[in-house]
């Protein structure tokens, strides 16, 4: 399959996603859950009380000082991950220097976008964690409920393989729209250029926390995107079409762009920073895999 | 401005080079496909203006740069007549080009760039309308090529005396011409014209023989007074007249002295420009202008002024010397000298004379000879300028000046009459006195001597006077009216140049005054209203007081003649008026005519003046006798008797001395004694022969000759040859010259000729030449409204205007200074865009996830460890 190739089954099947906060699932899974149960996650030590299960009393402490006290377990529950894949047209910009497969033409930010939530996707079914597929434009254009099966993956990936990118971009609307779809203490990830207002998109995530996700925000962007090399008088034509063409001569503007993205750049991560949510800005110059596996070890670093 | 290199224009073509290359650039744009747009949107909005600043300033730069390229190729120069200045022109072109790069940089911008682009037209439009009105103007000016009548004026003004750089203006103009008629075009004709006071054509008509024209040039002389330029330019028109080529041309070699100029009087102008309009072809007037010394000094005698307009040989005369400095120093001349004769008196009290001062110093000087004398007063001082620091003029003090006195009221006693005390005023010198006096006082005048010869006649024996022609003055005493006949005779005698003063008394009649009139005008200044009497109830009384009452006010004698009351002490304000008239005024007449020329201490006239024909008439408001008032009795009524009858008299003694301007006429009739022997006779001898001219002796030593003019009739025993005038040649220089009379005639005229029996007069030099104030660009620009009017730049471009060539002052090197500032202009202002675009070139965006802090965290950091 091109979206996930035998390499990339590689990688993914070496490491494991797991969530920061505590999970509301349907299973029994690897992930934290809110609910005390029966689990080897040792939580707390609590006075007996009239009704509880003898079996879970702590006989050890009783000898030591003769108290009852029962012992309790974390419960662990499985992961109920939702995918937001940006595709709109400004994802299909590409760039001279975005990393190719193969010596392939270089990957658009959206094809780019693809792998990873293919390799999301296999990641999370594979460690039977359910898994939804939203993707948008100005408005939701496909939504894949959360599901576990083995089947999900085969459905996210021909469905990642039919999408293309096209019509402008709306992030606020969207992500209010899904927030409120989606069962709370899930995780989102967002993949994306982020290439909105960012007031209203930034605060169209907190909606997100609101609900109690974890929140992990891939922030996809061209080398071109970022560092705006000048190379002659350009007329600059909007992908999504909302903007007027543009014949400028880039030199006459790489400072200020440069100033803008920084900005918008630093405003994103401080952002995400106040709401706990995970800001991974991604080059599409570096290697899909590579970034995937560095992410997951940082990940686990920081876990 | 124009073009040597008209052609060369056609090169501003070029400037759609830079244009042409922009809109390429724009058109084959690199297509973009972008989705970072936002970000491009928010750094445009910030950018945007100076980026399209900084691109309208390098194609601005850029076409302007091969525009004055393209003009300094083209060779423009500015001509000093030009109609529009380069200064508006050159501005203009240069908006135009500039809007019109704007509005191809702000192509994205529909507004501004329809807002620029018809600027531009606009002001393409106006420019190109200013060069080819200035084209046209040019070719009208320069169009004509090959034969040609050529005027060429010398300007021989005083001014064109003053030495610079080691040689005269003149010589410097005479060798300009002489070279310019040297290689003259052939087929070129010539005529000369001396631009002078009495401008005049030694070379009259356009002729082809150069040797004629440089003959002319070479004998020509400055010090002709002052260039009148109208009539110099009338003349100039009036050779090309007579001239056959088509083509006509004007030029003028002088240093464009202001003076002669007479630029305010519109009605000679319009009249030179007329002439000029009926040649075959308006002829444009080209002034060569030599440079005017920047400063200099110069002391001139502008005026010598005779304290009496009458003079003879009983009393000296004071002589007003003037001495003006017009130059731009002050200067102190040593000393100043009257000579008269061969006496000479010297005034050294010399000051500092500063530039546009002047000082008077006076002489006095007693005539012993009534002979034709010549009075020279020099300034001894080392100037720029040597011609005015002479002035002469001639003067023959009058052997006697007849007054009759008409007296109103002829009492029985000698006292009592209204013209006594008049006539012992002016002949204050009696047989009886003079001969108890003899002894004591040698000097005084007997009554054979004296000048003023009064003859009283009763008013009833006025009628039946044979005739007036014996008197140059008649003073009407208290009359109180006179018969038509004997009226008319007076006034005829009044407008053929004789003097009157009519005082009126009590018995003067407004009835008759008020109505006197010839040939419909007044002979009067001024009617009679009614008689005042100030001081009548103390002029009962025998204690008047003379203080309370009104008397003549010294300050407000005015008239020339009166000045005398100002400056000496008089006894007038001891004067009791008792009885004057107050006149009425018509309310035809002008205002100025009322400006009485003495007053009363209450304001009320008290004396009024008005010319008639050819003489004066004088109306007192008050009598000559004590009756009327104390005047009479008064040391100053003596003066301003003395003072009036010399005034009133035409025949001063001032009449050898000519004014130098066109149409100054000696009139030899009226040099001849009323009581010369045969010298009526002789006249008419003279008139019979009718001599064409008569010699004269200039100043210079040289001979020239004199027209005659005859008037009057043979026939006519009366008035055989009544004016025969002299018509000095125009060439005169100002100074003192001879006439030689012929033998005949030398009789007639005895008591005026020198020793060598010749009669002197003098041609007066007009004041002003010392002031070297050129033309100003205004006046240029007056001058051009009525002739088509160029200044060459030099010698070079005057024989290029004479081959039907342009000239004019190039200004390529400007704009090609221009041109290269523009071109470093250019060069730094890229290096300045690109060094602002390289600006940041270094900035990077981070933009990867870091397993170290950020840098700026890590400073805050360590500042805030620090602070610690």
């Amino acid at each position: 399959m091109r979206l996930l190739p035998p390499e990339a089954i590689r990688t993914v099947s070496r490491i494991e996603f797991l969530s920061r906060q505590p999970m509301v699932g349907t299973l029994t899974g690897r992930h934290r859950s809110p609910n005390k149960g029966f689990s080897s996650e040792f939580a707390q030590h609590r006075p007996y009380v009239r009704g509880d299960d003898l079996r879970q009393l702590d006989w050890k402490v009783f000898a030591r000082n003769n108290r009852y006290y029962v012992k309790e377990f974390t419960e662990e529950t499985n992961l109920r991950a939702t995918i937001l894949l940006d595709a709109s047209a400004s994802m299909a910009y590409a760039g001279e220097q975005a990393c190719r497969i193969d010596g392939g033409p270089p990957l658009s930010k959206f094809e780019y976008a693809q792998r990873l939530a293919a390799m999301l996707t296999y990641l999370f079914i594979n460690q039977q964690d359910a898994t939804a597929l939203v993707s948008f434009d100005e408005a939701v254009r496909t939504y894949l409920p959360a599901r576990s099966q083995a089947r999900q993956l085969r459905r996210i990936l021909q469905h990642l393989h039919e999408l293309e990118p096209g019509g402008e971009t709306d992030l606020s609307t969207i992500f209010h729209e899904i927030a409120e779809r989606i069962p709370k203490r899930g995780l989102v990830i967002v993949i994306s250029d982020l290439f909105d207002e960012p007031e209203e998109m930034l605060k169209a995530l907190h909606h997100f926390k609101y609900r109690s996700h974890e929140l992990v925000l891939f922030h996809l962007m061209a080398e071109e995107e970022i560092s705006f090399p000048t190379s002659g008088f350009s007329n600059f034509q909007d992908l999504e079409g909302e903007f007027p063409d543009m014949p400028i001569d880039p030199g006459s503007l790489r400072v200020q762009y440069v100033q803008q993205v920084t900005a918008f750049i630093d405003q994103v991560e401080k952002d995400c920073g106040r709401m706990k949510a995970e800001y991974v800005p991604i080059n599409t110059r570096s290697d899909v895999h590579q970034v995937l596996i560095e992410y997951m070890q940082r990940r686990h670093r920081r876990r | 401005m124009a073009f040597f290199n008209f052609y060369m224009l056609l090169g501003t073509l070029a400037i759609s080079i830079p244009i042409v290359i922009h809109i390429l650039n724009r058109k084959s744009a690199k297509k973009v496909m972008w989705g970072a747009m936002r970000f491009l949107r928010d750094s445009l909005v910030t950018r945007q203006r100076k980026i399209l600043l900084e691109e309208i300033l390098l194609m601005c730069t850029r076409c302007l740069l091969l525009l004055l390229l393209v003009l300094a190729a083209a060779r423009p120069f500015i001509t000093p007549g030009s109609q529009i200045s380069w200064l508006v022109v050159l501005p203009l072109v240069l908006a135009a080009v500039a809007a019109l790069a704007s509005s191809f940089v702000l192509w994205a911008h529909p507004r501004w760039r329809r807002r620029l682009f018809v600027m531009a037209v606009f002001l393409l439009i106006g420019a190109g309308t200013a060069l080819i009105l200035e084209e046209r103007l040019q070719s009208r000016i320069f169009g004509a090529r090959g034969a040609r009548d050529i005027a060429l004026i010398m300007d021989a003004s005083d001014s064109m005396s003053v030495t610079v750089d080691g040689m005269t203006n003149f010589e410097r103009a005479v060798g300009e011409a002489e070279r310019l008629v040297e290689s003259a075009p052939l087929g070129s004709s010539f005529s000369l014209v001396v631009g002078g006071s009495i401008p005049y054509a030694p070379v009259s008509s356009p002729v082809n023989n150069r040797e004629e024209v440089l003959a002319a040039l070479r004998n020509l002389q400055p010090g002709k007074g002052s260039m009148r330029a109208p009539d110099t330019l009338a003349l100039a028109a009036y050779t090309l007249a007579r001239g056959n080529n088509p083509a006509k041309q004007i030029l003028i070699f002088g240093d464009g002295q202001r003076q002669g100029w007479n630029l305010q009087d519109q009605e000679a102008w319009r009249a030179v420009s007329g002439s000029l309009e009926q040649l075959s072809s308006l002829p444009p007037v080209i002034l060569r202008r030599l440079d005017l010394p920047g400063s200099f000094r110069n002391a001139a005698i502008s005026d010598i002024r005779f304290s009496r307009d009458s003079f003879g040989l009983d009393r000296p005369v004071s002589i007003q010397v003037t001495l003006s400095n017009p130059g731009t120093e002050s200067i102190t001349p040593s000393r100043v000298v009257l000579r008269v004769g061969d006496v000479s008196h010297e005034d050294d009290s010399m000051s500092q004379l500063s530039p546009g001062t002047e000082q008077t110093f006076s002489f006095e000087h007693h005539f012993q000879d009534l002979k034709a004398q010549v009075v020279e007063a020099e300034v001894e001082v080392e100037d720029d300028l040597n011609l005015d620091n002479l002035a002469s003029r001639v003067v023959n003090p009058v052997a006697r000046l007849d007054v009759l006195i008409v007296d109103g009221n002829p009492g029985t006693r000698f006292f009592d009459r209204a013209s006594a005390f008049a006539a012992l005023a002016l002949a204050p010198v009696s047989r009886t006195r003079r001969q108890a006096e003899s002894t004591s006082d040698a000097d005084a005048p007997s009554p054979d001597q004296t000048m003023i010869r009064p003859r009283i006649v009763n008013a009833a024996d006025f009628p039946q006077l044979p005739s007036l022609d014996a008197y140059s003055v008649v003073i009407l005493a208290d009359v109180s009216r006179l018969p038509t006949a004997a009226a008319d005779a007076l006034a005829r005698f009044v407008e053929t140049g004789g003097g009157l003063l009519v005082a009126h008394g009590r018995s003067s009649l407004p009835e008759f005054y008020n109505h006197w009139r010839i040939s419909g005008e007044n002979v009067l200044p001024a009617g009679l209203a009614h008689p005042v009497f100030p001081a009548a109830s103390e002029a009962d009384g025998d204690g008047a007081d003379p203080a309370v009452g009104v008397y003549p006010l010294s300050e407000s004698f005015v008239h020339p003649a009166l000045r005398i009351f100002q400056s000496e002490p008089v006894d007038l304000q001891q004067v009791l008026m008792r009885a004057y008239w107050k006149f009425e005024t018509e309310e035809n007449q002008k205002p100025s005519a009322h400006e009485p020329a003495a007053r009363l201490s209450n304001r009320d006239p008290l004396l009024l003046e008005r010319s008639l024909g050819e003489g004066r008439v004088l109306q007192l408001a008050c009598g000559l006798d004590p009756r009327d008032s104390t005047f009479s009795t008064t040391r100053s009524f003596v003066i301003l008797l003395h003072q009036l009858i010399p005034y009133l008299s035409a025949k001063g003694s001032e009449r050898l001395n000519l004014a130098h301007q066109p149409g100054t006429r000696l009139s030899l009739s009226e040099l001849i004694p009323a009581d010369a022997s045969n010298g009526r006779a002789r006249l008419a001898a003279l008139f019979e022969d009718k001599p064409d001219a008569l010699r004269i002796v200039t100043a210079e030593g040289e001979e020239s000759s004199g027209q005659l003019r005859y008037s009057g009739s043979p026939d006519n025993p009366d008035n055989p040859g009544d004016d025969v005038t002299l018509v000095p040649p125009p060439d005169l220089s100002p100074g003192v010259h001879l006439l030689d009379l012929p033998d005949a005639l030398q009789p007639a005229f005895s008591d005026l000729l020198n020793e060598n029996q010749h009669l002197p007069f003098a041609i007066m030099r007009e004041s002003g030449e010392g002031n070297l104030l050129p033309l100003s660009e205004q006046d240029s620009s007056q001058l051009r409204r009525h002739l088509l009017w160029q200044e060459a730049l030099n010698e070079e471009s005057l024989r290029q205007a004479l081959e039907g060539g342009r000239f004019g002052r190039e200004i390529w090197r400007p704009l090609a200074l221009a041109a290269w500032l523009l071109l470093i202009g250019e060069i730094a202002l890229c290096r300045w865009i690109a060094l602002r675009r390289r600006t940041g070139a270094e900035l990077k965006t981070e933009f990867q996830e870091r397993n170290q802090p950020k840098k700026s965290f890590l400073t805050h950091l360590e500042k805030m460890k620090a602070s610690r």
